[in-house]
């Protein structure tokens, strides 16, 4: 990999260098380095593999960095998985899949490495325009979820979301389908629906919502059993 | 344990008698009132091919219900491992597979009453 480097703002870029030599130059916090795969100049506290020189000075946290560089990460998320950021932090995450693994980054700073092999590797660093603001810059080139990573507080400052998420509620959509197809439709395609409810409700953050949702689909499942349980023994006695 | 009280019981009686010969078993009553089928018509007499083994019969009276057994099972395993699974439970009950699995049902609906399958 490629690293350029502009040691003073003003400067023009030098490299290419290994990551031995980057290390080696006389960088400073406020230094710009990228490397190929990147779509814009980041400062130097912001790579993991150089900010170990910096050590000494107290650590400038570029939140804002770090979560531009996580969103670079996800090139194509499977059909299936619209709902699956909401999910992923929601729950402890124990199997990786790999096409999911880099969707779920936002907010976890070590995905640095991940994104080295996107695709479209541009082979020269961009050209830094010290006017414009990195934001405006580079919003072209971000995939869309770059704006609602924007407006989150920064990662740094979240309490962990593992602990603050709450569940998603069941959907019982094992149950709407048993009922769709072996006792009363009408019931079953209405838990249905309301399994659908449950999941969107939920991965907007409307949990109560969700909540909600999840009874009215659990009662759609009593309602189905109850009237199969009712409806054979009817049968019965009208014979 | 009320569904596994429910599946066994269900278990039994589907595999000891046959739906179509006998008159105890429910008959659907949408079908009774407008004539048409239900999704769920023929299950009855499906689950009784498959247990007693008979896969295609099955599938020719309700063949959504041989495609769904599949993906209920994983379903079911993973609404119970759900701690351990956690990207198969999400994946399995993510708005869009459900859009997928009512969108089939609806289609399966209509079809069968257009075609006669």
């Amino acid at each position: 990999m490629d690293y350029w480097v502009i040691i003073r703002i003003g400067e023009k870029p030098k490299g290419p260098y290994s990551i031995d030599e980057v290390v080696n130059l006389p960088l400073s916090p406020e230094s710009l380095v990228w490397h190929t795969g990147l779509s814009e100049w980041l400062p130097a506290t912001s790579f993991d593999e150089i900010k170990g020189i910096f050590e000494e000075e107290p650590e400038a946290a570029e939140p804002a960095a770090e979560a531009s560089l996580a969103e670079e990460a996800p090139a194509e998320v499977p059909a299936a998985e619209e709902s699956e950021p909401a999910e992923a932090v929601a729950e402890e995450v124990v199997e990786s899949d790999e096409a999911q693994a880099e969707n779920e980054v936002a907010d976890e700073p070590a995905v640095a490495e991940e994104k080295t092999d996107i695709p479209p590797i541009p082979v020269m660093p961009p050209v830094f325009r010290p006017g414009n603001s990195r934001t405006q810059a580079q919003t072209a080139q971000q995939p869309p979820q770059f704006h609602a990573a924007q407006q989150q507080p920064l990662p740094q400052q979240q309490p962990l979301p593992q602990q603050e998420k709450p569940e998603c509620p069941p959907t019982y959509l094992a149950w709407s389908i048993v009922f769709t197809i072996v006792c009363c439709w009408p019931f079953g395609i209405v838990g249905i629906i309301f399994a659908i409810l449950t999941r969107t409700r939920f991965n907007r953050g409307n949990y109560k919502g969700a909540k909600k949702a999840s009874e009215v689909a659990e009662w759609m499942c009593i309602l189905a059993f109850t009237f199969g349980l009712v409806f054979w023994p009817l049968k019965l006695i009208s014979l | 344990m009320l569904a596994v009280v429910a599946a066994v019981v269900g278990v039994v009686v589907y595999s000891a008698y046959d739906p179509s010969a006998s008159q105890l078993f429910p008959k659907c009553i949408f079908k009774s009132l407008t004539g048409y089928d239900c999704p769920g018509c023929g299950s009855q007499r499906a689950i009784h091919s498959l247990l007693h083994g008979d896969i295609a019969a099955a599938f020719g009276y309700n063949a959504m219900l041989v495609c769904s057994i599949p993906y209920l099972i994983l379903l079911i395993y993973a609404e119970l491992f759900r701690k351990k699974v956690p990207r198969l439970h999400s994946a399995l009950t993510s708005v869009t597979a459900v859009l997928i699995i009512l969108a089939l049902v609806i289609l399966w609906w209509v079809g069968r009453n257009i075609f006669h399958v």
